[in-house]
């Protein structure tokens, strides 16, 4: 592992809005065709770092390498190397998937031919070939979603930064997004995944990421993590991250409706 | 508590409302729920309160807690007009129709417009049906809001006339002008009824929806156009002493009908006006029956499936797979015109997104619209005793229509404005998250789409009036507006746009000082080259001066790198 060069590099990250520190250092080494499963808390830094890495935020300490190019000094490079499909992301739905996807193609700066090509074959595969030229403003939220996964992998990137993908899919779509995710893993991509379905988490991920209050507090396998054998990653999650004074406790609602 | 006491009374549908639920007890002897009919008419209320007040607005985010009064004012506003047609045309009976077909067409598409919100709203489907509310109650809610929502309008477009006529008219055609009003109010509710049974009968959903923003912006059109052309049609009819004999064609609108009952109050019982008042009569009788029983089996049922329409998925189309083969026709323009991938992709958003939001139609169309109706304004104002070929002549040789051609040019101004504007702004992430090389490159593009969609269309229209009309040199002086309408954009996309397209939330325009100083400076502009337009050589000169300027900052803008467009991370 070691002779091979990190696809991601992140040292000594942090980054403050105003007097509150959001990220405190953070340090990773991120390995082409690893699945990076991501998780903390709300509020715990995630979505910062994934904007951090996406390029949308640009005013940060510390350094951000991903292939080598240093994503302070090269955004665009780094952009070009990145698909990304944001939480709960919005797309213009008067637009059918062959017109958005032609659109977000474009802004990769891919050709009309090679755009058309990989729009149709990528939507046939997610079983949208029928609705290709329908407008997506009388999809369910399973089939945009599907369309913004496409978006995210049409220019064939290198890294892919996945946040909460399995939202409004259905079971058998879910199956078909984790078969994806080894597949693309597979290939030799990089999969950075974010989400709070620790059992999906759990299973696609090689490598797990926890992240609370801005650091990093757990770097590992599933396997490695896990203190006995019977553990989930929602009890490693609830153990790691819940300090005792912010504990949540249902039984208080019961006893406010009673 | 001041606030809630001042919203409270600040209305006169809060006061409607108040009357209707003192009958507590024949409410409960109907058999509804009281307690939440109440609730659900007080929450209505406040909701259609806080709603933005025109549609220019209505996706500002932005909530008016006084919006109903500021529509009554604007409706009694109307009511005064239709007071000044009763007052200024001394044939009654020609005065009564006239004011009768205002009072129905303006209630009628002021109920398409305004009600079809309303009867579409899909929200109670989420919030009041699933809770324990019968089906009585909530109809009869929905029935008893559109009811004081229509009386509030009628009696503020009835209120002065009604005003006018008690002081002035005797007792009984005082009455029976009531009674006319009445049966125009039952007019229009037949009309648009029908509009509405007719239209879900025959339409698919989103057409349905789209006929509905066309009606809007009729209403706008029609409303600017009754304000230019209203008064000098009731000082012609005044002035020529004008009566329903010489105006038989009238005789067609159900409005006459109606208005027959005056004459016939006032003694004159001839056969046509008998007829015409029994016609008054019946009319409405028909019209109720008709509607509720011919037509409207099921129409609840339907209004309650197209509301939730939206979600179904569309039937597969089976072109699927020509989309390989036929380019359709914005890709093909943005293949002629657009240099990169980047610059198509701002083109083709910029196409497809204004062809295909309501918003963006409902906002923009109504702007456009005005142009030619300005056009004929023009026309019909230059030397106003000549005949036709005068005019003609007059407009060539002042050069007015030239005017018309800096007239077009605000147009950019508005398409500017709205083009960074959505209520999908948030869609916008993509710009953020891709690699664009030159920011510059995909506002060209944008720029591109905006003057061959909504500029080119109306410089060919003005070279298939002008040439005609006012011969070959006219060709010279649309050369050069337009190269100074191409400028012109440049200038406003670099200094004014600064988002990407539909990449903010819609807000109403707070540039009005930059939007003054623009429209000064074509005003200027226009008028020197009104001035020295019959300097043809100087014109063509000036005419190439100018596009080669066009081009060169067309080369400026690509390479603009747009730091206003930055991510901002909120």
């Amino acid at each position: 592992m070691e002779s091979i060069l990190p696809l991601i590099r992140i040292v000594d990250l942090k980054k403050s809005y105003g007097t509150k520190e959001i990220l405190k250092g953070i340090n990773l080494d991120i390995f082409p065709g690893q699945v990076i499963g991501y998780i903390g808390p709300n509020g715990a830094g995630k979505s910062t770092t994934v904007k951090i890495l996406t390029g949308l935020i640009e005013d940060f300490t510390g350094t951000v390498e991903i292939n080598g190019i240093n994503i302070q000094d090269d955004p665009l490079g780094v952009k070009a190397l990145l698909g990304y499909v944001p939480e709960n992301a919005e797309l213009y739905e008067v637009l059918t998937p062959m017109e958005y996807l032609d659109f977000v193609g474009k802004l990769y700066g891919m050709e009309d031919k090679i755009i058309q090509e990989r729009s149709l074959k990528l939507l046939a595969a997610f079983g949208l070939e029928s609705n290709a030229n329908n407008r997506m403003d009388t999809f369910s939220k399973g089939m945009r979603q599907k369309v913004l996964l496409i978006s995210g992998i049409i220019h064939n990137p290198q890294i892919i930064v996945l946040d909460e993908p399995l939202s409004g899919l259905d079971a058998n779509a879910v199956i078909f997004v984790k078969e994806l995710i080894s597949l693309l893993a597979k290939e030799g991509k990089t999969i950075f995944y974010c989400s709070h379905m620790m059992d999906v988490v759990e299973k696609v991920s090689d490598r797990i990421l926890l992240i609370n209050q801005g650091s990093i507090i757990a770097d590992g396998t599933i396997e490695e993590l896990k203190s006995d054998p019977n553990e989930s990653l929602e009890h490693i999650f609830a153990k790691l991250t819940n300090s005792d004074s912010s504990a949540l406790d249902a039984s208080n609602i019961i006893t406010a409706i009673q | 508590m001041l606030q809630i006491s001042s919203q409270q009374f600040n209305n006169m549908e809060k006061f409607i409302l108040r009357f209707i639920l003192l009958f507590r007890g024949i409410w409960k002897s109907l058999g509804i729920n009281y307690e939440q009919f109440k609730v659900i008419l007080e929450t209505k209320m406040t909701l259609e309160n806080r709603k933005p007040i025109s549609f220019r607005k209505r996706n500002s985010g932005k909530s008016s807690s006084s919006s109903s009064i500021i529509q009554f004012v604007l409706y009694l506003i109307f009511g005064l007009i239709f007071m000044v047609i009763i007052l200024s045309i001394p044939d009654r009976y020609l005065a009564v129709s006239i004011m009768l077909l205002s009072f129905i067409s303006m209630l009628s598409i002021t109920l398409v417009s305004d009600f079809s919100p309303i009867l579409l709203d899909t929200r109670d489907q989420y919030i009041i049906m699933p809770r324990p509310v019968d089906d009585k109650t909530l109809a009869i809610s929905r029935i008893t809001f559109i009811g004081i929502k229509l009386f509030n309008q009628v009696i503020a477009l009835t209120l002065p006339v009604i005003i006018y006529v008690t002081f002035n008219w005797d007792i009984g055609p005082l009455l029976i002008l009531c009674l006319q009003l009445i049966l125009s109010t039952l007019i229009a509710l037949i009309f648009v009824n029908g509009f509405y049974l007719i239209s879900i009968k025959y339409l698919p959903i989103q057409k349905f929806k789209d006929v509905i923003t066309y009606i809007q912006i009729g209403l706008s059109l029609v409303l600017f156009l009754s304000y230019y052309v209203g008064p000098n049609l009731i000082q012609s009819i005044v002035e020529s002493h004008l009566t329903m004999e010489q105006l038989r064609f009238l005789w067609l609108f159900p409005s006459t009908w109606i208005a027959s009952f005056q004459p016939l109050i006032l003694g004159n019982s001839s056969l046509p006006i008998i007829v015409l008042s029994a016609l008054g009569i019946l009319a409405p009788l028909g019209g109720i029956y008709a509607c509720s029983k011919l037509f409207s089996r099921g129409f609840n049922a339907k209004i309650a499936a197209l509301a939730s329409a939206d979600n179904l998925p569309n039937e597969t189309s089976p072109t699927t797979r020509d989309n390989t083969i036929k380019l359709p026709l914005y890709k093909k323009l943005a293949a002629k015109v657009c240099s990169s991938p980047v610059e198509e992709a701002g083109f083709s958003i910029v196409w497809l997104i204004s062809s295909k939001t309501r918003e963006f139609k409902q906002q923009l169309y109504p702007s456009l619209a005005y142009l030619p109706i300005y056009f004929v304004f023009l026309f019909l104002r230059t030397g106003e005793d000549l005949p036709m070929a005068g005019k003609i002549l007059k407009l060539r040789d002042s050069g007015l229509y030239i005017v018309m051609f800096y007239l077009s040019l605000l147009t950019i101004l508005t398409v500017f404005h709205l083009i960074t504007q959505s209520n999908k702004y948030k869609a916008a992430w993509i710009y953020h998250i891709t690699p664009i090389q030159k920011p510059g490159q995909l506002m060209t593009g944008v720029l591109k789409a905006c003057l061959i969609k909504y500029v080119l269309p109306f410089n060919i229209l003005f070279l298939c009036i002008c040439i005609p009309l006012f011969g070959i040199s006219s060709f010279n002086d649309l050369l050069l507006s337009s190269a100074i309408g191409g400028i012109e954009s440049i200038l406003v996309m670099l200094f004014l746009v600064k988002n990407y397209p539909f990449s903010k939330a819609n807000q109403s325009n707070s540039k009005t000082v930059s939007n003054l100083l623009i429209l000064g400076l074509l005003g200027i502009l226009g008028y020197l080259h009104k001035t020295i337009f019959h300097y043809e050589t100087l014109i063509w000169i000036l005419a190439g001066l100018g596009w080669i300027v066009f081009f060169l900052m067309l080369k400026y803008l690509q390479r603009e790198d747009w730091k206003s467009l930055a991510y901002d991370d909120n």
